[in-house]
């Protein structure tokens, strides 16, 4: 199956899929085809959010998103007063941030690239230890 | 995985060794002076007894400790391996007399729990302080996370708490932690058996 399409045509008309297109409803359809594949889907979807979050590495990928999203769409923790966001856009930005793993993944060397940066992000915290990737 | 920061012998370790036991020595003799110990000297008698009671080793007084810090001061920071205050026993005893972070200790808002981060760099700074070793919670297989804390909803994939003497510490707890069971039953969406320790 080609995940990309098949999350595409979620994202552009959720109705057709069961969905109501809330982000909930779009993070446990994402949560279902993960499993469904046995985690394979998802490889490196979070360490791909950490690095590009620069944080979270305690997180799960549903916080990463929702950090992300408001890092970067909502405005949240910064000077300006938080822009307004809808549940409606939360699922369209889930789709569009999944989307990009995606294609970042499935190019030459995706995943040695994605799992490469974190572990050169993860080696520049203080709080790194060697034993952590042994 | 863990670490374990209080345990092996070296030459450093054992000269911060000799410093924490001439200051416990100092704090003896001053505990038998006055009836007291600690930060708490101004507290009279009374609470002497009680500190007894629960075994506590006094510590330096502030002005002791910067004298015992200042020792390191010529040591390059990757030889402190960890700090000294765990070593000069500051506030750190017997298993009755739980490792205390100290007055200065503010855990962090329940509030904040969802989706806090740093948990590691947290253990880290605990482990320095006190020594004890770092563990880490980690979420069941196809489970996106730890679920419930402090009955606030997580988006943790791990969380990483430092266990010293049968205590659990992490950003949330208060300065002496928590027993490990106690510690466990705030996790209401885990088994007991799904933590490592």
């Amino acid at each position: 199956m080609n995940y990309r399409e098949l999350f595409q045509s979620v994202r552009s008309r959720p109705i057709l899929h069961g969905l109501d297109g809330t982000y909930r409803a779009g993070v446990a359809f994402i949560l279902g085809c993960d499993v469904g594949t046995s985690g394979i889907l998802l490889s490196g979807f979070r360490e791909w959010l950490i690095v590009r979050l620069g944080d979270g590495n305690n997180l799960s990928w549903t916080g990463l998103v929702q950090k992300i999203i408001d890092a970067e769409h909502v405005g949240q923790g910064e000077e300006e007063s938080p822009k307004s966001d809808t549940d409606a856009q939360r699922f369209d930005w889930l789709f569009q941030l999944l989307d990009e793993f995606l294609d970042q993944r499935e190019k030459r060397d995706g995943m040695i690239r994605i799992y490469g940066r974190y572990i050169e992000w993860l080696k520049e915290q203080s709080w790194f230890r060697q034993e952590m990737l042994d | 995985m863990a670490t374990d920061h209080t345990s092996g012998e070296d030459p450093l370790q054992t000269s911060h060794r000799e410093g924490a036991n001439g200051a416990a020595e100092k704090a003896d003799e001053r505990n038998s002076a006055d009836s007291s110990f600690g930060d708490e000297n101004t507290q009279g008698a009374e609470q002497t007894t009680e500190a007894d009671k629960v075994g506590f080793i006094p510590g330096p007084t502030p002005a002791e400790f910067q004298e015992i810090v200042h020792q390191y001061d010529d040591l390059p920071n990757d030889q402190l391996d960890g700090g000294y205050p765990h070593d000069v026993n500051l506030r750190v005893g017997s298993e009755t007399d739980p490792g205390d972070l100290g007055s200065d200790w503010i855990p962090r808002s329940v509030s904040e729990i969802s989706r806090s981060t740093k948990c590691e760099q947290v253990a880290r700074q605990i482990q320095e302080q006190i020594g004890g070793e770092v563990h880490r919670i980690e979420s069941p297989p196809f489970v996106k996370n730890l679920g419930i804390y402090r009955d606030q909803p997580t988006e943790w994939s791990f969380h990483d708490v430092v266990i010293r003497n049968g205590r659990v510490y992490d950003g949330f707890t208060e300065r002496t932690g928590l027993p490990t069971d106690e510690y466990k039953s705030l996790w209401t969406s885990m088994y007991p058996n799904e933590f490592q320790f």
